[in-house]
C-alpha cells in the first residue's frame, strides 16, 4: 500500500506583451483558457520502441521544456482541440496565402487592400467564422469583410468580441487588410514583416 | 460537446490569494552582501562641482559597467561641512530634504532617544537605489560595517526592529533605531547610531556618535577645503571601504491570482500541431491515435473575452492527455 497521489501541477504564468498593455489600460480580465503542445514533435512517438507500449511516448514525456515566451504572437502556436472520440481527420485552416506583399499609402495614394478569406478542410460548422489576430497594428489595419451572425460572435461573458475597445482580434468569415502609410525611412526600399494568425473555434453544427 | 479551443473559467476556478511577503537579496544581480564599494568620485584634491557637492553614487565595481547600489550624502542642519562660498548650501539642503521627506514636522529634528532627548544635527544618508529596494528594506536583516583597519576598530550596525515596536507607527515614516550588533547575534550595547526608514530605503547615521570610535575624520567646520579629511562624503566612503560589508534584503508583498485549469477526460485530446496530422487532408499521422489519441500538453494560455492571450504558463515537462486521463493545473499569476 502506498499513498495516493494528490499532487496538483502548479505553474507560474507570465504576462504577455498584450497582457501588460491591457493591464496598463485597466482592461485585464482573464475569462477563459486554452492549451497548447508547442515544442512537441509527434514524430518522436515510437510504436516500435523495444521496451513495449509503455515506452511509445517516453521521448515526448521526458522532454524538458523551455520557459514561456511573453510574446503573444509567438506562443500558443499549436492549440489542443476537443473533438469527438474516433476522429480521424483534424480540421485544417488555410488562408491560401503564405506571403503577402502590399504597398503602403504614399503621397495621396491609398494603401493597398487585400481580402483574406480562410477556409477549413474537414470543417464542421462554417457559419461560426474565424478569429483573426494581427500582431502589430502599426502598419496594417484589420477589419471584417464578411461578418458572421451576431449570435456566433458572442464571447463567453456575453460581449461581442469585435466591439471590445482596442482589440487586435476580430471575428468574421473573411477579413480586409489595408496597408497604412509607411515611415519615410521605408519609402524607397525596405519592408515590414508581420504575422496574422487565423484560427477557428470549431463547434458542431447542432450547438446553437 | 463544449467549446473546442477555449474553456471558460467557472466562478470557482479563479482564486485571489492573500498577498504574500517575499524577501530577496537586495543588491544588483541577486547579491546579498556587498563586499566591494567603488565610486566615480575622485580623491578630493579639486573643487567639487555639481552633484558631487550633495551625494555620490556607490557601485559594486567599476561605475561605467555597474548599476548604482546606493547613494551616500552628508547633511548638516546649519550647513557645516560645505564650502562657505557655495551659496547652494549643499549640506544644509540635504538635511532639509530628508527632514521634509521623513519627519511630520518639516522644521523639526531627527530624535534618536526620546529620554534625553538626543537629536541629530548632522547625518550621513545612505539611500538605496529604488530598483534594488523593490518595496522596502527588510528591517532586521541588514548589517553595515564601518572602519576596520588595524588602527581603526570596526563597527557593525543593524537596526533594533527585533526588539522594538515600530517607532512613529502612525506618522509619516516608520523608523527603527540603528544600533551595534549583527544579524545573527542581535543587538550589542545600548548606543544609538541613527535611524533607518525601511519603507524609504534610507539609513541616517549620526557621525558625531561613531566617528571618534572608528577614527573617521569629520569636518563640521564652517569652512571647507579641498583635502581628503575635510570632505565628509569621502571620509564616510573611506570608512565603509575599510570593511566593505553591507548585507541587506529587500521586501515586497506580491499579490497572486490562482487559476485552476480543469481538463476533463473528453476535452483537448487532439492537436493542431503540424506533426500531429497530415497537412494535405488533416489525417492523423499516428495510426495508434485513431482510437486512442494522446496529446502532450506543454503550455497553458489565459485569454480574455476577445480571445487575446494575456498570460502564458509553461509546464516543466509535457503532461500526457487522452480520453482516459484528466488534468488539474494551478496557474499562478503574480502582480
Amino acid at each position: 500500500m502506498s499513498y495516493l497521489d494528490n499532487t496538483t501541477i502548479t505553474v507560474d504564468a507570465v504576462l504577455t506583451k498584450l497582457g501588460r498593455e491591457r493591464f496598463s489600460q485597466g482592461n485585464f480580465n482573464v475569462t477563459q483558457f486554452a492549451l497548447a503542445d508547442d515544442e512537441i514533435d509527434y514524430g518522436l512517438y515510437n510504436v516500435t520502441h523495444p521496451s513495449g507500449s509503455d515506452y511509445y511516448a517516453i521521448a515526448l514525456e521526458n522532454l524538458p521544456l523551455l520557459e514561456a515566451i511573453p510574446d503573444d504572437s509567438k506562443t500558443m502556436k499549436f492549440k489542443l482541440i476537443t473533438l469527438p472520440k474516433g476522429t480521424a481527420q483534424i480540421p485544417v485552416i488555410s488562408t491560401g496565402i503564405s506571403t503577402l506583399n502590399m504597398y503602403g499609402a504614399y503621397n495621396g495614394r491609398p494603401g493597398q487592400t487585400v481580402v483574406v478569406a480562410p477556409s477549413t478542410v474537414n470543417g464542421l460548422n462554417n457559419t461560426l467564422g474565424y478569429t483573426a489576430t494581427l500582431d502589430s497594428p502599426n502598419y496594417v489595419t484589420l477589419a471584417i469583410k464578411e461578418a458572421v451572425s451576431v449570435r456566433s460572435i458572442i464571447t463567453p461573458s456575453g460581449r461581442r468580441a469585435s466591439t471590445l475597445p482596442g482589440m487586435s482580434s476580430v471575428v468574421g468569415k473573411s477579413f480586409t487588410l489595408t496597408a497604412k502609410a509607411l515611415p519615410q525611412s521605408l519609402w524607397t526600399t525596405g519592408s515590414i514583416i508581420m504575422t496574422i494568425n487565423v484560427y477557428k473555434d470549431i463547434k458542431t453544427a447542432n450547438e446553437y | 460537446m463544449a467549446d473546442t479551443v477555449f474553456t471558460i473559467f467557472g466562478a470557482d476556478d479563479q482564486v485571489v490569494a492573500s498577498p504574500s511577503r517575499v524577501t530577496n537579496a537586495l543588491w544588483s544581480n541577486g547579491v546579498g552582501i556587498l563586499t566591494t564599494f567603488t565610486t566615480s568620485l575622485a580623491f578630493p584634491t579639486g573643487t567639487l562641482i555639481g552633484n558631487d557637492r550633495y551625494y555620490v553614487d556607490i557601485y559594486a565595481s567599476a561605475p561605467a559597467t555597474e548599476q548604482v547600489e546606493f547613494s551616500l550624502a552628508y547633511g548638516h542642519i546649519s550647513g557645516s561641512g560645505a564650502n562657505s562660498s557655495d551659496l547652494d548650501y549643499p549640506t544644509k539642503a540635504i538635511y532639509s530634504q530628508y527632514r521634509n521627506l521623513l519627519l511630520d514636522n518639516a522644521s523639526g529634528q531627527f530624535i534618536l532617544n526620546t529620554s534625553g532627548p538626543i537629536s541629530m544635527s548632522q547625518f550621513y544618508a545612505i539611500t538605496i537605489k529604488r530598483a534594488n529596494l523593490k518595496q522596502k528594506l527588510d528591517p532586521g536583516n541588514w548589517e553595515l560595517h564601518l572602519g576596520g583597519l588595524a588602527a581603526s576598530p570596526s563597527l557593525s550596525l543593524i537596526d533594533n526592529s527585533a526588539d522594538s515596536n515600530d517607532l512613529n507607527a502612525g506618522s509619516t515614516a516608520r523608523s527603527y533605531k540603528v544600533v551595534s550588533g549583527s544579524i545573527t547575534s542581535g543587538q550589542v550595547g545600548t548606543a544609538i547610531y541613527g535611524l533607518v526608514y525601511p519603507d524609504y530605503g534610507v539609513l541616517l547615521l549620526d557621525p558625531s556618535i561613531f566617528s571618534a570610535s572608528i577614527k573617521m575624520s569629520l569636518n563640521t567646520g564652517a569652512t571647507w577645503v579641498n583635502a581628503a579629511n575635510k570632505n565628509n562624503i569621502w571620509n564616510m566612503f573611506t570608512a565603509m571601504s575599510q570593511s566593505e560589508y553591507f548585507a541587506a534584503r529587500s521586501e515586497e508583498k506580491i499579490s497572486s491570482t490562482h487559476y485552476f485549469v480543469r481538463v476533463k477526460n473528453q476535452q483537448y485530446n487532439y492537436s493542431s500541431n503540424p506533426t500531429f496530422y497530415s497537412a494535405s487532408d488533416g489525417t492523423i499521422i499516428q495510426q495508434a491515435f485513431f482510437d486512442d489519441p494522446q496529446v502532450f500538453l506543454t503550455t497553458v494560455g489565459l485569454y480574455n473575452d476577445g480571445n487575446e492571450l494575456l498570460a502564458v504558463a509553461k509546464l516543466s515537462q509535457p503532461v500526457t492527455k487522452g480520453f482516459d486521463k484528466e488534468a488539474l493545473i494551478k496557474v499562478r499569476l503574480d502582480f
